[in-house]
């Protein structure tokens, strides 16, 4: 039972977020996309002030790579969006007489990593408003001050555009409880977006379809086809992205035993630090020390920090021009508490052949938490697909650095996304990305299109009983 | 071109309105609706020939339904896609939509 504030708070919120769908189902395709454009630009054009704010305000990674970040959520997004139907008929086939009619779910919830703030709450927005779907969005708490710039700048915009009131609103300051009333409401169509501290309350009691939500746990193999300077080239730029800090970002690198040494010679010619036995003894202590209050994104200890200054930290030093620690010792994989490290930290294992590399891809996917990507390195083609198939979550990529490779776009031909969903073991709607397909509620319209000889021959044979379907196979077949 | 105009009969008030209720236009006739609702016990809202409502008009809606008893405020002449609009706003039953 809610107390009457926290009821009032949120019918206050989702009743205007009604009243802004109903008001929205009746946009036109042109009006729709006019509104899209002008948030896409206004957004646009404070990418940068929006990077700066949110690393500023969350301690996160850092504002240049937030910045293309925000610019593969905005133009790149919008790109993808501005050419396609969300409105009426959006397909039709005359000769099959199909039509099919889009039309808005309703009210959505959405959540935004606290590492991602803006460039996701951004993407949210857009999807929502081309799909004509009020967005009530929760942003992290620390991550409040850079939503309300971006509020400011996309609801203006959108307003000015001629679109409904209300159809972006935060929902600042939330408290457990309201949050968890949030969630139950029965007017509310999705629940979109990641974020990890919440997953779990989001997937226990949400009332509404779920898409993106899950813990994460990215294992990279690199098999022994593939060219190690180039595997090694993509794994460090991918795990310094942002810092290491992106939940997509590979946390364990597992390498075949017949190339490791080149492997490893690879990742030292990039200035990746080794962990001694003492080292990683000390980095561990320091990981569960700092790991074990709160929650893991409370863990900011290593957030903003490189690796020379996290070493220091944990009682170590390492030379200055380090970019990586690596730790075959599973520095990512200690404790149930700390199996997902969000900094510039990468376990390496070394496999003896293929079923003992499947075996610790599997250790670490699967066993601690099931994630939404996994990657391989190689030219083998059969191996791809055997790891793929065995691997648990939705998105595997191949020869593909994973921090920026999961957005899609850049490395592959997905659409792009800032939401993934994560499967039925996470309870979420469906496996794969989060594109306007699912935020739209299609209608499809089944003209009569009468097969020939249904009239005139199913019926006495139906009744017949000594008629086995073989007979009816041949008679239905025949050609003459 | 938008108007809206109203008669007041032995206490019922019939508003007529026309054209498309955007929150512009919603925001200039709120001041012409609460001034004829002084008084009356029944409000009918005519809404033959409106063809868009902003979530605004629904608001309004609400306001005037509150000024008068439960069962005394009415909307009628509502083209279907606007019929559609307060159904999925919730508020076809409790706005008298017929």
């Amino acid at each position: 039972m809610a107390h009457i504030g926290t009821a009032l708070r949120i019918n206050e919120a989702v009743t205007k977020a009604v009243n802004s769908s109903a008001e929205f189902s009746q946009f036109t395709q042109e009006e729709t996309n006019k509104i899209v454009e002008a948030v896409y630009r206004a957004a646009f054009d404070k990418r940068v002030p929006l990077a700066k704010n949110e690393v500023n305000e969350t301690k996160i990674g850092n504002w240049q790579d937030k910045v293309i970040l925000n610019v593969i959520a905005t133009q790149m997004v919008y790109n993808e969006l501005s050419e396609k139907k969300s409105v009426g008929i959006v397909y039709e086939n005359n000769e099959d007489g199909i039509i099919k009619i889009a039309n808005p779910i309703g009210p959505v919830i959405a959540l935004a990593p606290v590492n991602r703030v803006a460039s996701t709450s951004v993407f949210e927005i857009l999807l929502c408003l081309k799909t004509r779907n009020p967005i009530i969005i929760v942003p992290p708490k620390n991550g409040i001050e850079t939503s309300k710039l971006l509020f400011k700048v996309c609801y203006d915009a959108a307003i000015q555009a001629g679109a409904p009131e209300d159809c972006i609103q935060f929902f600042y300051d939330s408290s457990s409880e309201e949050f968890e009333f949030l969630l139950k409401n029965e007017k509310i169509a999705a629940i979109i977006g990641g974020s990890h501290d919440v997953s779990n309350k989001i997937r226990t009691t949400s009332a509404a379809a779920v898409i993106g939500f899950s813990i994460c746990n990215v294992p990279s193999y690199v098999e022994k086809t593939t060219d190690v300077s180039f595997a090694a080239k993509e794994l460090v730029s991918s795990k310094l992205f942002d810092g290491g800090t992106l939940s997509s970002s590979e946390q364990a690198i597992i390498v075949d035993e017949l190339i490791s040494k080149n492997f490893i010679d690879e990742l030292k010619k990039r200035k990746v630090h080794f962990l001694s036995e003492n080292e990683n003894l000390l980095l561990q202590q320091h990981i569960i020390k700092n790991a074990t209050s709160g929650s893991r994104w409370e863990n900011a200890v290593f957030f903003n920090k490189n690796v020379c200054e996290i070493a220091k930290d944990a009682g170590f030093q390492i030379s200055q021009d380090s970019t990586l620690l690596i730790s075959n010792k599973g520095a990512a994989q200690f404790t149930k508490e700390t199996y997902t490290v969000y900094a510039p930290i990468l376990s390496l294992y070394v496999a003896k052949d293929f079923d003992q590399a499947l075996n610790t891809c599997l250790d670490i996917n699967i066993n601690n938490c099931t994630g939404h990507a996994a990657s391989i390195y190689s030219e083998d083609k059969d191996k791809i697909i055997t790891f793929s198939s065995l691997m648990h979550p939705g998105r595997i990529f191949v020869n593909t650095p994973t921090s920026l490779g999961t957005l899609g776009g850049f490395y592959n031909k997905q659409l792009t996304s800032f939401v993934f969903g994560c499967g039925s073991k996470s309870k979420n709607n469906g496996s794969d990305y989060l594109t306007i397909d699912n935020l739209l509620k299609i209608q499809t319209v089944y003209m009569r299109r009468a097969r020939y000889s249904d009239n005139d021959f199913l019926h006495k044979y139906f009744y017949d009983e000594t008629v086995d379907s073989y007979q009816i196979d041949k008679i239905y077949n025949r050609n003459y | 071109m938008m108007s809206e105009n109203y008669s007041i009969e032995n206490g019922k008030l019939v508003y007529k309105f026309s054209g498309r209720m955007d929150t512009t236009r919603c925001m200039d006739a709120e001041k012409s609706v609460v001034a004829a609702l002084d008084g009356v016990t029944e409000v009918v809202f005519d809404l033959n020939g409106v063809d868009y409502i902003a979530s605004s008009f629904l608001r309004l809606c609400g306001k005037a339904s509150h000024k008068v008893k439960p069962g005394c405020f009415s909307i009628i002449n509502a083209a279907p896609p606007v019929k559609k609009v307060f159904k999925i706003a919730g508020l076809a039953e409790r706005l008298n939509l017929v």
